[in-house]
């Protein structure tokens, strides 16, 4: 692509798709089939879905029956995390502007652009997406630019805005602190998918982490504890411990005791996902070499201290690919909420989809459903692989130990 | 692959529910356990207290439901079990917006009830001996909302009126369903031989029946009739006048406070006998000014809480049937809205005509 | 080099009386080892592989537990009690024949990490003491890349300093050398011989029979799991007494 201009992509074409007559065969074929796959999927999305289904509906499956007049604390909270975003985004990369930036901004624009469009929302509305988004890119530009003029000690902390800012959405989705209170129940759609995935992404990976410990302590009863509740969990299909998280703890605790359906869900999936993190964490674990810690004991730490300085950031970045995984079989596995009787993603989906005023349009609904937890897999999968370049500043040191 | 992810969940809820189905007994036992100190058996239902004293009704429904509940747009509910959720608030509270929607599955509602996280079941559930006995289910059903039962739906064009038409012919089942029973029992009694064609999904099977490879396909009548709405051209297709299988839908209440499914009962019935004197949405404040002019009318005094003391008997204000009514309307409109010719379902009111036309729809006197 | 004369009186500092140990799986590594090293000695332990050598000075500072016998290392008797493991160990260094650096940390957090963390000394203070170790052991312009990046001497060497930033009493070595290239085993063995001129006391466990007869006080021979000899190092090489050490010197040879 260096050797500019057309020829040069024109040669690479021909190198890479039409090197012999079976590969300029099977190129062709594929492109055939490709072409009337996409053209009928194309020819379909455009001409005969009826996406008015989803135009009339986005609002419930952005955040489900979330009160109407204070839906100003999501849009509250929506500007927060995109300039928080652009914050993290512009102090990360500085003053330089690679390619993959300038991709993301313009589709980011591009989205903004077209996606409210696309929905029909007011142009009120419309605008505050502009906004949002505009206000993301500014602040891309302004930290990258200027952030560098920030106190060290600042650029250190900024990594702490992301637990408050989560606390600070936490107390505006659920009210409190003089806000007007809205019920998990009331929760729903993407809001609700959001907030249960990522609780129990927060809340999993250090149960984990301790269960993982726990699986190879000295300390038997810890150890059979471990093991036991790994085996159990890992033994039952998540939706079974769904249905008795919400069933069993009624009636455990009578009346009002009992948390709400949504956060028993949450502790469920948490819990559920602790075990799965284990067992990802007690592969890395295996994989530090027992000299070690008997380096680290040798120098005189003891064993909490060896275990987080030296042994567990050795493990956890085996461990990474596979807990992300499961962060995003996570994400995933929200959609069972939906059988539960949360509207959640999928749940929204399904009354809409039972409104007798759209009914059988089911194609639009669940491709939207397809393209929203995409969109969410996808970025957890970029920012995981963002993450495992940081941690491993120099990949040699990871193979010799 | 996208779109057969999404599926999947509910595929595998379908597995999962027979395993959780067998714990539900033990759990129902131990909600016998917990609740029988509840009493409720004096005059006073403690549901009752509990709900004026939280100023809200908690209802489960389905939720996903055509006709019966689902959520609008705005994130309000509709549906003819959720009118009867809001019928009762209304009548209980003075106001049918104060109701928490509870979704249920199938295999949870029992539990939620007996549990007490909810007051009433408004939720498709057929009432049978199993759910209604104390060694089963211990529920106490209100009065049949909807007579479902299975039926058969035809393309109009094909000029099949009745079950006999169909003999010699191709009809699509869903294999391995009590559906598929019972049409094979119906037909065999009435000597009409028939070619079956079996289909693993719902899907498949209506699929099957638009591409004409079956003149006839058979399933719940307000199943079919929410399918008929997803048709190119539903006007085109008719549910036969036969029915055949009995599923009669009702609210249901725990066993355990009688004096609360006494109240929700009479509600209901208030609903259905309002539609038999001709009392509507649109009227009923007419007819109350009516009743208190009018001393003679001593019936309809009653009926309306102008002068007797049902309400009061019940444990409900005295004008429960007027406050019930404002919101949601008599039996006949809430059918006609949600599921009868005013709805995108267009189902015959059927059975559930009136008892007087030739339906099973019948209220108890009010005395 | 070595000032014999002057150790030999100094104090005990480690004191092993009939060690005996038991691996979880029944085996029998040590039958009653005895040790006596006084400050400033380099003692350096030879045996044929499996005799017990690592074990025994991993019994030391307590890397490895015992069942019968004595262990005293600076005036402190081994026990279970984890105190007095952790200060026993802040005392004794050890470095390994895998090297064992922390791959996740760079050569200089390397060296801070336990004084920072375990001495809770000022991280500034602590990084100018790592600098000149770093420059003494000859690897001061690696400071801030990672062991992975290093060649196996200089982890090595790196292992070394990150022992003595701990500014231990007693530096045990196991088999510091044998996991690497030939032409790296110098470097590393003329780091350990400046050690012992500096007056650390040292137990190297070690098959250099030339760095033994530079630099050792005694050489100590062990066979199944027991000290069967020991000797200055001219004596033992040219006059070896026991049966098993002769059998050895063989072997080596
Ligand atoms: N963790 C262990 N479990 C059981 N046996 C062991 C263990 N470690 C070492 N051994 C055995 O103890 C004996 C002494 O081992 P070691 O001290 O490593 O010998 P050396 O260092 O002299 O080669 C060997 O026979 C070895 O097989
Ligand atoms: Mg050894």
């Amino acid at each position: 692509m260096d050797r500019t201009g057309l020829p040069a992509l024109a040669q690479r074409l021909r190198r890479e798709l039409f090197a012999s007559r079976t590969d300029g065969l099977i190129t062709l074929v594929l492109l055939g089939a490709l072409v009337a796959l996409g053209g009928g999927f194309l020819r379909w999305a455009l001409v005969q879905a009826q996406w008015a289904v989803v135009q009339a509906n986005s609002t419930l499956f952005a955040v489900g029956r979330y009160p109407l007049d204070q839906q100003w604390r999501l849009w509250l909270l929506t500007t927060l995390l995109a300039a928080a975003t652009g914050l993290s985004w512009g102090l990360l990369r500085g003053r330089s502007w690679p390619r993959n930036d300038t991709i993301a901004a313009v589709l980011l624009v591009a989205l903004a652009v077209a996606a409210p469009l696309f929905l029909q929302l007011t142009l009120a509305i419309q605008a505050r997406w502009w906004w949002i988004t505009a206000l993301l890119l500014a602040l891309r530009w302004g930290a990258g630019r200027w952030g560098d003029r920030l106190p060290a000690a600042w650029r250190r902390l900024w990594p702490l805005l992301w637990p408050l800012l989560y606390l600070v959405g936490m107390v505006l989705i659920s009210g409190g602190l003089g806000l007007m209170p809205v019920r998990p129940s009331d929760w729903g759609g993407l809001l609700l998918t959001l907030v249960q995935s990522s609780f129990a992404i927060l809340l999993c990976f250090p149960l984990g982490v301790a269960l993982a410990l726990g699986r190879r302590s000295e300390l038997p009863l810890l150890r059979w504890g471990s093991v036991i509740y790994i085996e159990f969990i890992r033994g039952a299909p998540l939706i079974t411990l769904l249905f008795l998280g919400q069933n069993i703890l009624g009636f455990l605790l009578p009346g009002g005791l009992a948390p709400d359906r949504v956060w028993r869900a949450a502790w469920v999936l948490t819990f559920f996902a602790a075990a799965y993190v284990a067992e990802a964490v007690r592969s890395g674990l295996a994989a530090v070499p027992r000299g070690q810690m008997e380096a680290a004991r040798a120098l005189g730490l003891p064993v909490p201290q060896a275990l987080i300085h030296v042994v567990l950031p050795q493990a956890l970045r085996v461990a990474l690919p596979a807990t992300v995984g499961q962060f995003i079989t996570l994400l995933q596995d929200t959609t069972l909420l939906s059988l539960i009787g949360l509207l959640d993603l999928l749940g929204v989906a399904r009354t809409v989809m039972a409104n007798p005023a759209f009914l059988g349009k089911n194609a639009e609904v669940y491709l939207l459903l397809a393209v929203l937890f995409w969109c969410c897999c996808a970025a957890l999968g970029l920012g995981s692989r963002a993450l495992e370049t940081r941690l491993n500043p120099n990949p040699l040191s990871a193979a010799r130990a | 692959m996208l779109l057969a992810n999404c599926a999947e969940p509910w595929n595998s809820a379908m597995a999962w529910r027979r395993p959780l189905a067998a714990t539900l007994p033990l759990l129902t036992a131990l909600a016998l356990v917990g609740c029988a100190s509840d009493g409720g058996s004096g005059i006073q239902s403690q549901r009752l207290s509990a709900i004026s004293g939280r100023g809200k009704l908690i209802c489960g429904v389905d939720g996903r439901l055509p006709g019966f509940s689902f959520v609008n747009p705005d994130g309000s509910y509709s549906g003819l079990d959720v009118d009867i959720c809001k019928a009762t608030a209304a009548a209980v509270l003075g106001d049918a917006k104060q109701v928490d929607f509870r979704d249920l599955n199938s295999t949870e509602r029992f539990a939620a009830l007996a549990s007490g996280e909810i007051d009433l079941l408004s939720r498709n559930t057929t009432a049978t001996l199993s759910r209604d006995a104390p060694g089963g289910n211990a529920l106490s059903f209100a009065p049949t909302v909807f007579y479902d039962g299975q039926g058969v739906m035809t393309p109009k064009a094909s000029g099949i009126k009745t079950l006999k038409d169909l003999a010699g012919k191709p009809i699509c089942v869903e294999s391995g369903t009590t559906t598929e029973l019972n049409l094979a029992d119906r037909m065999r009694e009435i000597k009409a031989p028939y070619t079956p064609l079996r289909f693993q999904t719902g899907d498949q099977t209506y699929a099957a029946y638009l591409q004409g490879r079956c003149v006839a396909v058979t399933s719940d009548r307000s199943q079919l009739a929410g399918k008929r709405t997803s048709f190119p051209d539903p006007a085109a297709h008719t549910l036969l006048p036969e029915v055949l299988s009995k599923e009669p839908l009702s609210p249901a209440t725990v066993n355990a406070d009688p004096a609360w499914a006494d109240a929700v009962r009479w509600i209901i019935h208030g609903l259905m006998q309002a539609e038999e004197l001709g009392i509507t949405q649109a009227n009923v404040d007419a007819k109350v000014a009516e009743a208190k002019a009018n001393t003679n009318l001593a019936d309809l005094r009653r009926f309306l809480g102008v002068e007797g003391d049902f309400g009061k008997q019940l444990g409900l204000p005295a004008n429960f049937v007027v406050l019930a009514l404002k919101a949601v309307g008599n039996y006949g409109e809430i059918f006609e809205r949600n599921v009868g010719a005013g709805s995108m379902l267009k189902l015959e009111r059927g059975l559930n005509r009136q008892w007087n036309q030739g339906g099973l729809i019948y209220a108890p006197p009010f005395r | 080099m070595t000032n014999p004369s002057s150790s030999a009186s100094g104090a005990v500092m480690i004191e092993a009386r009939g060690v005996e140990k038991w691996y979880p799986n029944g085996f029998q590594a040590l039958r009653g080892a005895d040790l006596t090293v006084r400050q400033g000695e380099v003692v350096v332990i030879m045996g044929p592989s499996g005799s017990g050598k690592s074990t025994f000075i991993r019994t030391f500072n307590a890397l490895e537990d015992f069942q019968r016998g004595s262990i005293v290392v600076d005036g402190m008797a081994l026990s279970n009690d984890v105190r007095n493991i952790d200060a026993i160990r802040r005392e004794v260094g050890m470095v390994f024949q895998q090297f064992n650096l922390f791959p996740h940390l760079t050569v200089l957090e390397n060296l801070t990490l336990a004084p920072v963390l375990v001495r809770k000394r000022p991280k500034a203070e602590v990084e100018r003491q790592a600098r000149q170790l770093l420059e003494r052991v000859g690897i001061h312009e690696q400071a801030h890349k990672y062991p992975g990046q290093l060649s196996g001497g200089q982890q090595q060497r790196v292992a070394i300093a990150r022992s003595l930033c701990m500014e231990p009493r007693i530096l045990l070595f196991d088999e510091p050398t044998s996991a690497l290239d030939p032409e790296m085993v110098q470097e590393v063995l003329e780091v350990m011989q400046e050690l012992a001129t500096d007056g650390i006391t040292m137990v190297v466990v070690t098959h250099e029979v030339r760095f033994a007869r530079k630099v050792a006080n005694r050489v100590v021979l062990m066979a199944d799991g027991q000290v069967v000899e020991e000797a200055p190092p001219e004596q033992f090489f040219t006059n070896p007494q026991h049966e098993r050490s002769k059998q050895f010197l063989r072997q080596i040879a």
